[in-house]
């Protein structure tokens, strides 16, 4: 099976307290995986190591097969689809924000219809009028599903979810969970703590 | 026309007029007297120095020396510029320098050179203060760009985070905050033209009919002038929001929120 990530022997401490303590993992393509742990134990620090914004004091990341380092981030980025915990996109209108996503020279050719993502967007039970709405009008579970919905919107062979169900309702949850389970063709790495979520997962990483 | 030349002893009676502004300001316990004295003061002091300095300049009307003191104009401003947009001096002095130097001196150097046309290019009554009125409009616009587009950034780093994650180059997920800058900046000026004539009268206008010029060779200085502050305003803050961003994002694109000055 293809490795699609693997920390070695990573370390990571914030101004002198350690968050990472010489993790090893290894996520083959096609896995579900959850890091699981309480609060404050590195869940996301590990999602931002992946994604370049935090880098290991020790050990190594590979990603895609490749050591991840300022030589390969942005070719890994482009692979990559990752949702923050407590997504705030900023101000303005939801259509907008969707179009500048699908302006970027990587994302030429592939941008949904308007129909096709009030579809999606609303398998997701957003209102018809999401397009139009601001998004510093929406909630913190709308926006949360807004951001999931980009992600099925463009498609990235890696996806990290940074506790996509943490606003949710038990409904939503399960549309998400199904919608992103059940995607044959990506890996996916989430950081959660809601049962309903890790249910779905098949494999799990404890911190 | 000639133009009347206000004698010291004048000018120092004019100031009897701050008596006004000096007792609503005290009678209001706004305790700005100690400010509004070194304010006064510091402004004569400086004025009188640059006056007497200016003369001498322009009686050498030395190229080399013109030049040089356009360059260290360029310099106080570079160091102005990146403080009072908060940002860390030091990483960021050279490319505000070259950005400023570039769009600043490039509008200076046409506008003398194309449309004023002197015989000497160099002469020092056109050169310094049309160096003086740019580049005091380039400091202010980059300070509005520099500000809005850093600390737009920063509040909104989640969003170019976000934009670098689903397919955006550095470039592509910035050019929202660039947006942004860029409207703050031009804006102002917009309006300031819109206006101009119908409101009042602008200051370099007004200061060359006093000199003694006919308001018709005022008024084409006065053209020119805006199209020249327009100009370098939004080409410096253009050229020095990309030098600088060289400085402020690292080789994997994250943001150097430790050259933020706060």
């Amino acid at each position: 099976m293809t490795p699609i990530v693997e920390f070695q022997h990573v370390s990571l401490g914030f101004r002198k307290e350690p968050v990472l303590k010489d993790l090893s993992f290894l996520i083959s393509e096609g896995g579900k995986a959850v890091l699981t742990g309480p609060s404050g134990v590195g869940k996301t620090t590990v999602i931002r190591i992946i994604t370049g914004f935090e880098m290991p004091d020790r050990g190594n990341v590979s990603v895609f097969d490749k050591t991840l380092d300022q030589n390969t981030v942005r070719g890994i980025r482009r692979k990559i689809f990752w949702l923050p915990q407590h997504f705030n996109p900023g101000n303005g209108k939801v259509r907008p924000f969707l179009d500048a996503i699908f302006s970027f020279q990587q994302n030429k050719g592939m941008k949904p219809s308007a129909d096709r993502m009030i579809e999606v967007l609303t398998q997701l039970l957003l209102p018809d009028d999401i397009l139009d709405r601001k998004m510093e009008e929406l909630s913190g579970g709308q926006l949360q599903r807004l951001g999931l919905g980009v992600g099925l919107m463009i498609q990235r062979p890696l996806v990290l979810l940074d506790e996509p169900t943490s606003q949710l309702d038990d409904k939503a949850k399960e549309k998400v969970a199904e919608q992103y389970a059940g995607k044959e063709d990506i890996t996916l790495i989430s950081a959660s703590h809601d049962p309903v979520w890790i249910n779905f997962m098949n494999r799990s990483i404890g911190l | 026309m000639k133009v009347i030349d206000i004698s010291w002893i004048r000018l120092l009676i004019g100031f009897i007029i701050l008596i006004i502004p000096l007792w609503i300001l005290w009678r209001y316990r706004t305790g700005l007297i100690s400010k509004f004295a070194i304010s006064v003061v510091r402004m004569t002091v400086q004025l009188l120095f640059v006056g007497y300095y200016l003369e001498y300049l322009f009686k050498l009307n030395n190229p080399f020396l013109n030049v040089g003191w356009m360059v260290v104009m360029i310099i106080v401003a570079d160091y102005s510029t990146i403080d009072r947009s908060e940002l860390r001096i030091m990483p960021l002095l050279w490319p505000i320098f070259i950005s400023t130097a570039v769009a600043m001196g490039g509008v200076v150097f046409f506008v003398i050179g194309v449309v004023v046309h002197p015989p000497d290019t160099f002469e020092a009554q056109y050169l310094i203060p049309l160096t003086g009125m740019v580049l005091g409009n380039c400091l202010r616009s980059n300070v509005i760009g520099m500000h809005a587009f850093y600390y737009g950034v920063r509040q909104q780093r989640e969003r170019y985070e976000f934009y670098l994650l689903t397919g955006a180059t550095r470039d592509e997920a910035l050019f929202p905050f660039f947006q942004d800058a860029l409207k703050q900046v031009t804006n102002p000026t917009l309006a300031t033209m819109a206006t101009m004539g119908l409101v009042s009268l602008p200051g370099m206008m007004t200061g060359q009919i006093l000199g003694g010029s006919s308001p018709l060779t005022a008024i084409r200085y006065q053209i020119m002038i805006m199209l020249a502050i327009l100009t370098g305003t939004v080409f410096s803050v253009y050229l020095s929001i990309h030098l600088a961003n060289r400085k402020l994002f690292d080789a994997r694109d994250n943001f150097r929120t430790e050259l933020l000055k706060d």
